[in-house]
């Protein structure tokens, strides 16, 4: 068993080959081998570490696999996101940006894939404003310096 | 406390992961940037611009210029685009359509594509490119048009002119019936269009067109790409569609390559065309072999395994670990086992094969070769099939085997991934070939599993989300439902706020 601390202060006990998922905790006890001191991850609360062990329970053990299919026969494929992982995925915004955040300080690089696609998945084909309403992101330019921007990419606009 | 919300406190490269997905191009244009939607998510703030725009990293992607249909708007669009990607890779493709032809093939000087003004302009302003592809060419054009970049782009004063700094180049010659004089020997004697390849090519796709057949009165140039070239590439994709064994005059200087693509076979109904040509090759084993040591990956299309399982004899690939295998079509339809020959043929299925890790299979697999395959394939961990194969009977010969004693075809196995089915295949006989291969009893009630288990523990099935009748054979499945106890098994190709079930 590996334990594990948060940044509030929680230890998990955690099976080695669960959390040999992250990449980061994977080659630190290759490096350090086997400690009583428990591993500290001052960047995870424990919320979001409850969250990032279901999914690597979930995949405990298995070879993650990468699609093997051409994405030219079979239309774009690159927002595709296996069921399981959808239904993963389906948290408040603060919890999901914290898994993403938490998956790449871990280094669990299908998370973060799946987490990124998340979030591109809901931004996309919407309008600068309609993606700062989604997510409650303030308008920082001025008026002038958003049209400076405009201008300097009318050019994107022709056929 | 936290004192910025999550988004805020998201890495710039993780925000170029997130738009970099976001702005894919559309479903049936997926290899197109979306610019405009790019440019939404930089005018959303201050920081994200930044990333957007700051380096030319989410501005790398390939560019289309369709040469009679290019504008000078479209140029001057692909030229900003270029602009942007600042000092990343700059990656272009152009295209002739299908049915358009040059005069230059005719009269050997530039004609109207191959001496375009604007399509001039676009390699003099967008240059340097990394990547470059033509596509549709005849070789007097490429040959005019790499005249054209050598001698009019790129700086004086650079050591090396960016065209033989190119890493990556795909070249398609077209023509469904070529009789352009570059592919046969004779009289004009001109620099071969291979000559002119860059020098430092690492990754190198050719596409030969299909010749037009004047039997006994012309005799097919070799494939004569210099030796110098072949050996630095480790990527290498070969459409040779010639007939006869003349491609591994040119695969046997391929010692380097990792990556292999070939499509064989001749696209004619005279399959004897070539069949009587000359091996030319010096780098045979004792065993009479030509052993390509690199290659861990190998694409092979082939339109005809009957003509092509004796040119693939010949080819051993000892460290190969991923396999695609699709047989376009059989026109003679002699050869009972198409997949298994030809893997037979490259001596995948003797002592000394390699340990093949993952296998794919094309759309014309039947079960019987399917079943013959896997049996001479222990080492394979992923097995990828098209559901098109006639599943009972798979399951059916699988049953036979166990009554006799035998163990389970393809031992190793570990990742299943069905793609493409429709409501006709029997879901669920494959299903309960894979439950055949598991020793599994009840104890209070509960599923479990009883050693040796078996190694298989993903199926990975693709139903589209229009696949309405596939979804409810898969919801409906007994056995897929018994499978998930201790499998996992997923559905992709679909989004969940659009399923009721």
């Amino acid at each position: 068993m590996v334990l594990l601390l948060t940044s509030d202060n929680e230890m998990f006990s955690v099976a080695e080959d669960v959390i040999k998922r992250s990449a980061y905790i994977k080659n630190m006890l290759e490096d350090v081998g086997e400690s009583d001191l428990p591993i500290p991850l001052p960047n995870v609360e424990s919320n979001v570490l409850v969250k990032i062990l279901e999914y690597c329970e979930h995949y405990r053990g298995e070879p993650l696999p990468a699609s093997d299919v051409d994405p030219a026969e079979i239309g774009d494929r690159s927002l595709d996101i296996a069921d399981w992982d959808q239904k993963y995925m389906a948290v408040d915004q603060e919890m999901l940006f914290e898994i993403i955040l938490a998956a790449n300080y871990l280094d669990i690089k299908s998370l973060l894939d799946v987490g990124c696609k998340t979030v591109a998945k809901m931004m996309k084909g919407k309008s600068s404003e309609e993606i700062r309403t989604l997510f409650n992101i303030a308008n920082d330019f001025t008026p002038e310096e958003e049209a400076q921007i405009r201008k300097e990419n009318a050019w994107a606009e022709c056929r | 406390m936290r004192i910025l919300q999550p988004m805020r406190r998201m890495p710039a490269e993780i925000l170029t992961m997130i738009f970099e997905i976001a702005s894919t191009g559309t479903e049936w244009w997926p290899d197109v940037r979306d610019m405009k939607g790019l440019i939404q998510i930089g005018l959303v703030c201050k920081r994200w611009r930044d990333v957007v725009f700051g380096s030319g990293s989410l501005w790398v992607y390939k560019q289309t210029a369709n040469i009679p249909k290019l504008t000078e708007e479209r140029c001057n669009k692909l030229v900003h685009f270029y602009r942007m990607s600042k000092s990343s890779p700059r990656l272009l493709e152009l295209e002739v359509p299908t049915r358009v032809h040059c005069e230059c093939h005719q009269s050997g000087e530039a004609g109207s594509l191959c001496s375009n003004p604007v399509v001039a302009r676009l390699l003099k302003e967008g240059s340097p490119f990394s990547q470059i592809s033509f596509a549709n060419f005849s070789p007097t054009c490429f040959k005019n048009l790499v005249h054209f970049i050598k001698s009019a782009t790129g700086e004086a004063t650079a050591p090396q002119h960016w065209w033989d700094s190119v890493r990556t180049l795909s070249v398609g010659f077209s023509g469904e019936e070529s009789d352009d004089p570059e592919w046969f020997h004779s009289p004009d004697a001109m620099q071969p269009v291979f000559a002119i390849l860059p020098n430092n090519l690492t990754s190198l796709t050719l596409r030969l067109p299909d010749l037009k057949l004047v039997p006994n009165q012309q005799q097919r140039n070799c494939v004569n790409i210099p030796v110098d070239i072949l050996k630095k590439l480790t990527t290498f994709s070969f459409s040779y569609t010639w007939g006869g064994p003349q491609f591994l005059t040119a695969l046997q200087h391929c010692t380097n390559v990792e990556d292999l693509s070939l499509r064989l076979g001749p696209r004619t109904h005279d399959w004897t065309i070539n069949t009587d040509d000359q091996l030319e090759v010096t780098a045979l084993s004792r065993e009479g072999h030509l052993v390509l040591p690199k290659v861990k990956y190998l694409n092979l299309r082939i339109v005809n395994a009957y003509t092509e399982a004796k040119h693939i004899g010949y080819l051993r690939f000892p460290g190969l670990l991923k396999l695609k295998l699709d047989i376009e079509r059989d026109y003679f339809n002699k050869v009972k086992y198409p997949y298994s020959s030809i893997l037979e043929a490259a001596g995948m299925f003797s002592a000394a094969s390699p340990k093949l890790e993952s296998l794919r299979l094309g759309r014309t697999l039947v079960s019987i070769d399917l079943w013959r395959l896997l049996n001479f394939l222990p080492t394979v961990t992923r097995l990828s099939v098209y559901g098109s194969f006639d599943a009972p009977r798979f399951l059916e010969m699988a049953q036979a085997g166990l009554a006799t004693g035998k163990a389970n075809v393809a031992p190793s196995l570990q990742f299943l991934e069905v793609y493409s089915f429709d409501d006709k295949f029997h879901l669920d006989s494959l299903l309960l070939w894979v439950k055949s291969r598991q020793k599994h009893g009840k104890q209070k009630g509960k599923i479990v599993l009883k050693a040796p288990y078996d190694g298989l523990k993903w199926i990975r099935l693709h139903i589209a989300e229009r696949d309405r009748e596939i979804k409810k054979v898969y919801y409906r499945s007994a056995t897929l439902k018994l499978l998930r106890e201790w499998i996992n098994v997923e559905r992709v190709g679909f989004r969940i706020e659009k399923d009721d079930e």
